[in-house]
């Protein structure tokens, strides 16, 4: 017992900071999916091009011979660059490989999906070979540095972790229920005829989720890279899957659901993986959705859609 | 032809006019969509029985023993997915659970040898009740939460036959090793039919050209009974089927069910002709294969499962040999080019062009700033590829170049598919061919694995984007 | 509009077929005079680009046999195959040892003044897929040794293929023990097994560390797993307590489970892992939470880019057994890996051992040519005799009756001042 409440605080801390990022890739999953009932699958792939964009910028305003800029320029800098960048690749996606299927059967932009992740990975394959890179975190924040919260040491890098990924929360919310463009977006997740009989423009609240949603999943990726250091080309089919998971969880189509979800998940792996085993994380990873899908099939926050007649 | 989606109506109209432009192939390939069904797929199965007696390439045999056996895991997956609409992205853990029961059954691994004729229909029940029991819970989940639940399922189903290697139950002092772990259960005794002991790679295409001959007619049946009618009206909505009294759970169910023990059965043949199984056969690639097999086809179509199957299987195996790729390629850029092209000439002149405009830069480049030109980076010494390399130019470091160029080329190449001006398109497309070449010879045909999994997600998307309902599907339109 | 796809498909798969019937009889053409380039296939232009280093290349041509009679006494190409990895979540390992053998069959045209081609055959680490592949390569008469696969679950799948063509196959990664324990006369490995690694780092462990409670963590590949088996029987033995956890390729956070060592308290934390960037993001993770215990590693972590330099201190003082003397330490070793960084970027553990294989099977291959008319039994024949003095692993190559490497021996290295020391 002794042992368990000394490890309880350290592993809430692992697991916040991994939930913290599930959130994250969950609310892109679930923005898109609440306005287009699309399992958006090349978004684990877009995540993936974040971490590579972060990572470049790292290199590029940090080269092995010092600092270009100061290290609290630098992060802002990375995150930045990685959002625009999936943000723009989020767009061109939806432009060419789903705007032609919005009336098409279901399962056609699934599988349309999955055609742009193959070939997002292997186009990354192609263009920078197979290796892992490491992001050199610690010329920005060194390992050591950190502060502890009772028995349970938060590093820099988790708090920046945590930090970023609740203001990118904070600020999709205040978007989402204060802006134009957020109303504009829900009423399309609600009904996308009535609302461009409202005289919504559907197409530009489409993209603009999207991009939205890339950015987040880039910003995820930058944010993973410098907590957990390794950039490879296939680093977006697991954690897509988590997002994914963890959308579902929170109720697909809800954004406090997603990142609930994501915290939830985040959290059971961890402890899973601290008081159970590493081995079957996975396993009890998927036996928390099945028990929550049981309890509240529509997700924990999800809403039933009513089928209308 | 544009992008504008027709209502049924306008296209029953335009239909006579079109039939009147159709060429003497139009006219072969109308009358064979009006021959009996039964009697053509008849006559293609008994023409790829053939085949063994055609060929005694061990590679060919056994590509086309594939193609049956993944036809018939499409067509199992197309019972759920096709029929039953149900989103089941737990599939291949089916597939697994065929592949695992029958090698316990029939293989050192638990002492059990049983013979083919009771093991292989006990893992069909096997897995179909193991279809039952994902089913069961999953009745309560609509559509994208039953996929995650299912695929829930898949990942598990690997985990555990990744770490059932040492189970301790308390009844035995060792820990007793079920699945093997990641080096899986081996050997496992092939299939003995009759009598005979199918050990050969033709041996087992026909065993599977049989099984795939007869799941068709099985499934043809199926489709044109009651309970095919009944699924396909739970598939267009299932809020009215209910609404008619149909027994949605038990349909359902029974979709789950049927699919499951198609797999089952195909798994059983799997790992008699592996002679083994592991873990890593039956992963989420292998699902996503299935699934754009079945899309490609045409959902819910039983020829579009097998022709899914064959250009799924074929095509990557193709794309294999740098030769032969390079021949796909070119070959291929130039088909779609001309015969996407209208009136057909225009796709003729604009490769015309793409040459002329080749050889002009090249004649420029290599008199203006010879310095900073250089050999291929993988010369090739004759054929195709000799040709299109001496009429390209390569500069020093072709290997960055190439990468930057490839970005642009599928900008390029997006940006012209969406183009409506045809003159704005054909400006486009010249240079943007010329850079394919180019991007081809430096980097795609250096890195041919890579680049087969490159085209096969464009193809993908590309499929999707213009025919949406697959090869043998009919174009619906939702209705929102 | 179905039709002309349809029309399209057709004529793509009719093409196709002429290329598939022309293919067999490649449209490269065989080039009796030595030194044309290798046609099509991967083998690397070493002598074209410009930027790479060609002149040390010269110097590796193993020192067996001298520039000999270039006139290829079959008729028709003379290719290997190698099998790996070079896609997927393992494409790291793989497409380093096909980078590597690129560069060894490059290098020994040049030296020989042959002309010997590579053909590549994806297996995607499937078995199922490899053994499409290795279909693919037995039916390809101008294939005459094959090197890999690299896992070991691949080797058993594809060993009815290949044994009934007598085609050899050399491995340089495959490590299970039972592999060479089941008479197959064609499998041969230039590494050496598990237990040969599990009994050096467990006695190491015991002797020198003085461990008496050790953590085994494997990454659910079968060679983490079988390693981890052999040093788990021989701590056993010794009465050390050994726990047994797993991780997956996928996984990049440890956090969790540092947290659980931590509680714990183990001396030694054994790592089989084969990425070697996963190992130092659990590293650092072990400095971030204050954890002291000795860091235990295997051949996959011998990469001194990743391990070392990427890991910014945090790999300090931890141990890496490795089957060959520091590969950067051997003279005749560095020519080449400075050539292959030069073309292909950083060299990591898994490349030395394919071109190793690689040379295996191409000298196998010219003696076999050198003897009577080429085929697969004689170069499978040839294999066997295979007497390298020297390589660039630093070792002898050698085989026993098994098929594995004679006297293999691991050597443990111990990471301080930025390098890895010799210890052992």
């Amino acid at each position: 017992m002794q042992a368990f409440l000394n490890q309880l605080p350290q592993q809430l801390v692992n697991g916040l900071t991994l939930g913290a990022v599930y959130a994250l890739i969950a609310l892109g999953y679930t923005m898109v999916y609440g306005i287009l009932q699309l399992l958006n699958f090349a978004h684990g792939d877009v995540y993936m091009v974040g971490a590579f964009v972060g990572l470049g910028t790292l290199n590029a305003l940090a080269p092995k011979s010092g600092l270009l800029l100061p290290a609290w320029a630098i992060l802002p800098l990375m995150l930045l660059a990685a959002m625009l960048v999936c943000g723009a690749l989020g767009a061109v996606i939806e432009w060419f490989a789903y705007r032609p299927l919005r009336n098409a059967p279901r399962i056609a932009p699934l599988i349309s999906a999955l055609g742009v992740s193959f070939f997002i990975q292997n186009a990354m394959l192609l263009l920078l070979s197979a290796s892992y890179r490491t992001m050199r975190t610690e010329v920005l924040l060194p390992i050591r540095m950190g502060f502890d919260i009772g028995p349970a040491r938060m590093s820099a890098v988790r708090a920046l972790v945590i930090a970023v990924a609740l203001l990118l929360m904070v600020a999709l919310q205040l978007l989402v229920r204060r802006t134009r463009l957020g109303r504009a977006m829900r009423a399309v997740a609600i009904d996308r005829e009535a609302a461009a009989m409202m005289g919504v423009d559907v197409d530009r609240v489409i993209v603009a989720t999207f991009v939205i949603g890339s950015a987040l999943a880039g910003a995820a990726g930058v944010l993973v890279g410098l907590a957990f250091t390794q950039v490879w080309h296939f680093m977006g089919f697991t954690a897509g899957l988590k997002g994914f998971t963890a959308a579902v969880v929170g109720g697909i189509g809800s954004i406090p659901g997603a990142v609930l979800g994501g915290l939830l998940i985040g959290l059971s792996e961890t402890l899973a993986v601290g008081f159970i085993s590493p081995t079957y994380k996975d396993l009890i990873a998927f036996v928390v959705l099945i028990l929550v899908l049981l309890v509240r099939p529509a997700g924990l926050l999800g809403r039933r859609a009513q089928p209308k007649v | 032809m544009s992008l504008e989606k027709l209502g049924e109506d306008e296209w029953v109209e335009q239909l006579a006019a079109r039939q009147a432009r159709r060429g003497p192939l139009g006219r072969i390939l109308a009358r064979l969509e009006q021959a009996n069904p039964i009697l053509l797929g008849g006559a293609l199965l008994a023409a790829a029985a053939l085949l063994p007696l055609l060929t005694a390439n061990e590679y060919i045999l056994r590509v086309a023993g594939n193609v049956c056996l993944f036809a018939l895991l499409a067509l199992g997956l197309n019972v759920v997915v096709g029929y039953a609409g149900l989103l089941d992205l737990g599939y291949v853990a089916f597939y697994g659970v065929g592949g695992y029961s029958y090698a316990l059954l029939a293989s050192p691994q638990l002492g059990l040898h049983l013979p083919s004729w009771l093991a292989v229909p006990l893992v069909v029940v096997i897995a179909a009740g193991a279809g039952l029991l994902l089913g069961l819970p999953s009745l309560r989940l609509s559509g994208d939460y039953l996929a995650i639940v299912t695929l829930g399922f898949a990942q598990i189903f690997v985990l555990l036959a990744n770490t059932m290697d040492k189970v301790q139950l308390p009844w035995l002092a060792e820990p007793l090793n079920l699945t093997g772990g990641p080096n899986g259960i081996t050997p496992v005794d092939p299939i003995s039919l009759f009598g005979l002991r199918l050990t050969s790679t033709s041996h087992y295409f026909y065993l599977l050209l049989a099984a795939l001959a007869l799941l068709l007619l099985l499934l043809r049946n199926l489709n044109q009974s009651p309970t095919g009618r009944a699924w396909r009206a739970l598939r267009e909505d299932t809020l009215a089927a209910q609404a008619m009294g149909m027994p949605v759970r038990r349909l359902k169910l029974l979709a789950f069910v049927v699919g499951a023990a198609i797999a089952g059965f195909s798994g059983s043949i799997f790992a008699a002709w592996q002679t083994a199984v592991f873990p890593a056969n039956f992963d989420v690639t292998l699902l996503i294969t299935l699934y754009a097999m079945v899309v490609l086809g045409g959902v819910g179509s039983l020829p579009g499962a097998v022709a899914g199957a064959l250009v799924l299987v074929v095509l990557p195996e193709l794309l294999r040999g740098p030769d032969t790729a390079r021949l796909l390629f070119y070959g291929g850029v130039a088909a779609t080019t001309v015969l996407l092209a209208r009136p057909r000439w225009h796709g003729l002149a604009l490769l015309a062009s793409v040459l002329v405009a080749g050889f002009l830069l090249r004649l420029v480049a290599t008199a203006s700033w010879p310095g900073l030109l250089g050999p291929p980076p993988v010369p090739v010494a004759s054929g195709l590829g000799a040709l299109a390399q001496s009429w390209l130019i390569f500069p020093l470091d072709a290997k960055t170049v190439g990468n930057i160029l490839f970005l642009v080329v599928v900008a390029l190449l997006m940006l012209a598919s969406r183009l409506r001006h045809a003159g704005l398109r054909f400006a486009l497309l010249v240079p943007t061919l010329y850079l394919l070449a180019f991007v081809w010879e430096t980097r795609l045909a250096v890195e041919p694995s890579v680049t087969r999994l490159l085209f096969l997600g464009a193809i993908l998307v590309l499929l999707m984007t213009y025919r949406p309902q697959g090869i043998f599907g009919k174009p619906r339109v939702e209705v929102m | 509009m179905r039709f002309r796809f349809l029309l399209v498909l057709g004529l793509m798969l009719a093409l196709s077929a002429c290329g598939a019937g022309g293919a067999a009889t490649p449209s490269a053409t065989n080039a009796p005079a030595a030194t044309t380039a290798p046609a099509a296939t991967t083998a690397p232009a070493a002598t074209e680009a410009p930027a790479a280093t060609t002149a040390p290349a010269a110097t590796e041509a193993p020192a067996a046999t001298t520039a000999s009679t270039a006139a290829a006494s079959s008729d028709g190409p003379v290719r290997i195959g190698i099998l790996g990895p070079f896609t997927g979540g393992a494409a790291t390992v793989g497409q380093e040892q096909l980078n590597f053998a690129k560069l060894a069959v490059a290098d020994f045209n040049k030296a020989n003044g042959t002309s010997y081609e590579l053909v590549e055959g994806d297996t995607e680490l499937d078995p199922a897929k490899a053994v499409i592949v290795a279909q693919r390569l037995a039916s390809d008469e101008s294939i005459y040794a094959l090197v890999g696969p690299a896992g070991s679950q691949e080797v058993t799948a594809v060993q009815p293929i290949l044994g009934p063509v007598n085609l050899g196959f050399i491995s340089p990664s495959a490590t299970r023990v039972d592999l060479t324990e089941q008479s197959f006369t064609n499998f041969f490995r230039v590494v050496p097994r598990d237990d040969v690694q599990g009994a050096t780092n467990a006695t190491f462990m015991v002797d020198v560390l003085k461990a008496t409670k050790v953590w085994l963590i494997d990454d659910q590949s079968a060679y983490s797993t079988g390693l981890n088996d052999q040093v788990e029987l021989v701590l056993k033995e010794q009465g050390v307590t050994a726990t047994r956890e797993s991780i997956t390729q996928d996984d990049s956070d440890f956090s969790a489970l540092v947290t659980r060592i931590k509680g714990d308290a183990p001396e030694v934390i054994f790592v089989s892992w084969q990425l070697a960037p996963q190992a130092v993001v659990f590293a650092k993770q072990l400095v971030e939470q204050g954890v002291t215990a000795t860091l235990f590693g295997a051949d996959g972590l011998f990469d001194a880019t990743n391990f070392i330099e990427g890991a910014a201190g945090a790999t300090d003082g931890a141990y890496v057994s490795f089957f060959a003397p520091d590969v950067s330490a051997v003279a005749e070793a560095k020519a080449v890996v400075e050539a292959y960084t030069a073309q292909y970027g950083n060299a990591g553990p898994f490349g030395a051992p394919a071109y190793v294989a690689t040379m295996v099977a191409l000298e196998a291959i010219q003696r076999a040519e050198q003897a009577g008319p080429l085929s697969r039994e004689a170069v499978l024949a040839e294999l066997p005799k295979t007497n390298m003095e020297s390589s660039i692993l630093g070792i002898p190559i050698t085989f026993d009756a098994k098929g594995d490497l004679k006297d293999a021996a691991f050597f443990l290295f111990q990471v301080k001042d930025g390098k890895f020391n010799l210890v052992k």
